[in-house]
């Protein structure tokens, strides 16, 4: 069993609906995005495209921040998601260094939406889950999963782009789409030429983009 | 191919990465991993946490219980290694006992430096490096309400934010002139000073230490400026060297502050390699060999080593200094360089006095080599990558001082997260 999602780019229209249905489902506070729109421009004038790429944590195969992590409160989970256990979190930031993708976030100070009103209760029953000094990442939902949801941006995406399932099954939705439509990473160096060494870290991230 | 027994020195960061990237390249090899410590494996960054309260013992332990077994592998606890026979192939250890090896990976870590300074061991003065270190210094502190760092580089300001947070009155003594000179220079480090002084901690800068007397349960430091203060309590917080004493008449060759390596991680003997902390690997930026003792190092350089034991081809790109440092709610990163190293350099710095905020990058021809933030929005994690790549940035230089997080196009394209090939435009 391992997580991944695929996100199929010719059908993301770049709604951002995404990164606000991760933030209504995990409550982050503010400036803190799980779930991350980026818009990609490509191409010369006057052939210019811009092409929209939801990002999140890619819940790497072999994660740089659970290695770094001096208290082992990183961890990688049997079935491929990488969580952190606050209990464990010292806040030093060497994981939030090390993520290529800028999918980790820290905050020391505590946030409101309302600043000088307080919280309100929606941000005081989210904010649990996003403890001051502790790093925060997205977790593929987990509370959702374990109900047998799928993840809040797979589920409520509008142009229905986004898909989640079981990458280690070679029948599973996500596996079919990765081999039909060539799916590829998003690696720091997308197919970097040459043997593959361990000079770059083969993070291995189980979220596969298919071509725009 | 042949079974191949490693054994590798250590059980932190360095050892567990390199134990990790070898059985990710084969599960037929035999990996076992010795330590002095009777402990499980833990990180000595995370003791300043054991400190101010904020972990509990139980939180230390890096990795689960079965761990090693889970990956077929063993870890022998209480082993100290004496010697190295590379002739034989062979550990000593100090019970007398040896093992024979196929390769020997070096991943023993640093021990503090002690300054000769008169009076300190009479004083019972304790560094804070191992567990062992750190319950002597939480009994030592029940009932004190003084203390004196010798030291504000890393591990001194990072004691001295834990005991500020608990209510202790914090001392720093410092040769320098500024605070953590390594990593934050210029008006930062003074930001980061003052906030530690409106936390009631107190900088002695640029003196150094002449002696330590007992004054009945008082210990009265005398400075080199003449002047003296009166302490309960001091820790040594001066420095790291690599633990190296065990390779005496071994024939590895090492250098001013660690093992020289190439860059496969290899010592001058072809089966030996090294990694982490008693490395004395080269810098990213000079080539020339450097000590970089910070956590971000020993994962990468355990990775290559570990990979190179195993069988692979892998090379060290070199060292990059990385610090972060948390504190009274405040958060610092310095990534790679402090200052251009040629005439080429171009320094972009946005500082604010009020509110204590810094931000700096500095490029070289163009790449990214270097950035500075205190109190600022920023994504580390993409100025590491941009610096460890190399990425040309021409184009996009103001696009990144100005907004470094959130990850803002046009410098995105610098990333290469969608490849190429794929548009045919």
């Amino acid at each position: 069993m391992r997580y991944g999602m695929v996100i199929d780019l010719k059908k993301c229209i770049g709604c951002y609906g995404c990164q606000i249905y991760c933030k209504a489902e995990n409550a982050t506070p503010p400036g803190t995005l799980w779930s991350r729109v980026l818009i990609y421009e490509s191409g010369k004038y006057p052939s210019v495209r811009k092409i929209p790429l939801p990002t999140l944590c890619m819940h790497c195969g072999s994660p740089a921040c659970v290695d770094v992590c001096p208290t082992g409160a990183s961890v990688k989970r049997m079935d491929g998601i990488v969580t952190v256990e606050s209990s464990k979190c010292i806040g030093c930031g060497l994981c939030i260094t090390v993520c290529p993708y800028g999918a980790r976030y820290l905050h020391f100070k505590e946030q409101e939406y309302f600043p000088g009103q307080g919280l309100t209760p929606y941000e005081k029953a989210g904010c649990q889950k996003h403890t001051a000094g502790v790093a925060g990442k997205c977790d593929f939902c987990l509370s959702r999963i374990e109900k047998g949801l799928k993840p809040a941006c797979v589920q409520d995406c509008m142009a229905k782009a986004r898909y989640f399932g079981d990458l280690a099954d070679p029948d599973s939705e996500v596996s079919r789409l990765i081999r039909d439509r060539d799916g590829y990473q998003v690696y720091p160096d997308v197919f970097p030429a040459g043997p593959v060494s361990g000079t770059r870290p083969e993070m291995d991230p189980a979220v596969y983009y298919l071509a725009p | 191919m042949a079974k191949r027994k490693h054994i590798i020195i250590g059980c932190g960061v360095a050892a567990l990465s390199a134990l990790k990237k070898i059985r990710e390249m084969t599960i037929d090899d035999e990996v076992s991993l010795v330590t002095m410590d009777d402990y499980r494996p833990y990180s000595p960054a995370s003791l300043p946490s054991l400190l101010s309260g904020r972990l509990t013992e139980a939180c230390l332990w890096m990795k689960e219980e079965n761990y090693f077994k889970d990956l077929r592998s063993t870890l022998k606890s209480g082993k100290e290694v004496t010697q190295v026979l590379p002739d034989r192939k062979k550990v000593v250890y100090r019970d007398g006992s040896s093992e024979e090896y196929d390769t020997l990976l070096i991943a023993s870590g640093s021990e503090p430096v002690v300054p000769p300074i008169q009076g300190l061991k009479e004083a019972g003065v304790s560094s804070l490096r191992t567990l062992t270190d750190c319950r002597r210094i939480i009994q030592q502190l029940k009932g004190k309400n003084n203390v004196a760092i010798l030291g504000a580089g890393m591990v001194g300001m990072a004691i001295a934010a834990a005991l500020l947070e608990k209510g202790y009155r914090v001392s720093l003594i410092e040769k320098q002139s500024g605070i953590l000179s390594q990593y934050f220079n210029e008006e930062v480090g003074d930001y980061i000073r003052d906030i530690f002084t409106d936390h009631q901690a107190r900088f002695f800068m640029g003196k150094e230490v002449k002696s330590i007397k007992r004054m009945g349960k008082k210990l009265r430091i005398a400075l080199s400026d003449g002047s003296s203060l009166d302490t309960d309590i001091l820790i040594n917080a001066t420095g790291v060297k690599s633990r190296v004493s065990f390779l005496e008449g071994s024939g590895v060759r090492i250098g001013t502050s660690g093992i020289l390596v190439d860059k496969r991680m290899r010592t001058n003997v072809d089966h030996i390699y090294v990694a982490g902390d008693v490395a004395e690997a080269h810098d990213f930026f000079t080539g020339k060999p450097k000590m970089n003792a910070i956590i971000h190092s020993a994962v990468t350089q355990g990775r290559i080593a570990g990979a190179n034991m195993a069988g692979g081809n892998a090379e060290y790109e070199g060292g990059i200094p990385v610090m972060t440092l948390h504190f009274f709610e405040n958060q610092g990163f310095s990534i790679g360089l402090t200052a251009p190293q040629s005439s080429n350099g171009q320094v972009y710095k946005q500082a604010d006095d009020r509110k204590r905020s810094f931000r700096k990058l500095i490029f070289e021809d163009d790449r990214l080599v270097g950035g500075m933030f205190l109190n600022d929005k920023i994504d580390p994690g993409i100025i590491l990558y941009l610096i460890e790549r190399r990425t040309s940035m021409a184009p996009y230089k103001e696009a990144l001082f100005e907004r470094t997080k959130p990850l803002s196009n046009p410098w995105l394209s610098s990333l290469k997260f969608v490849p190429n090939y794929l548009y045919s435009l």
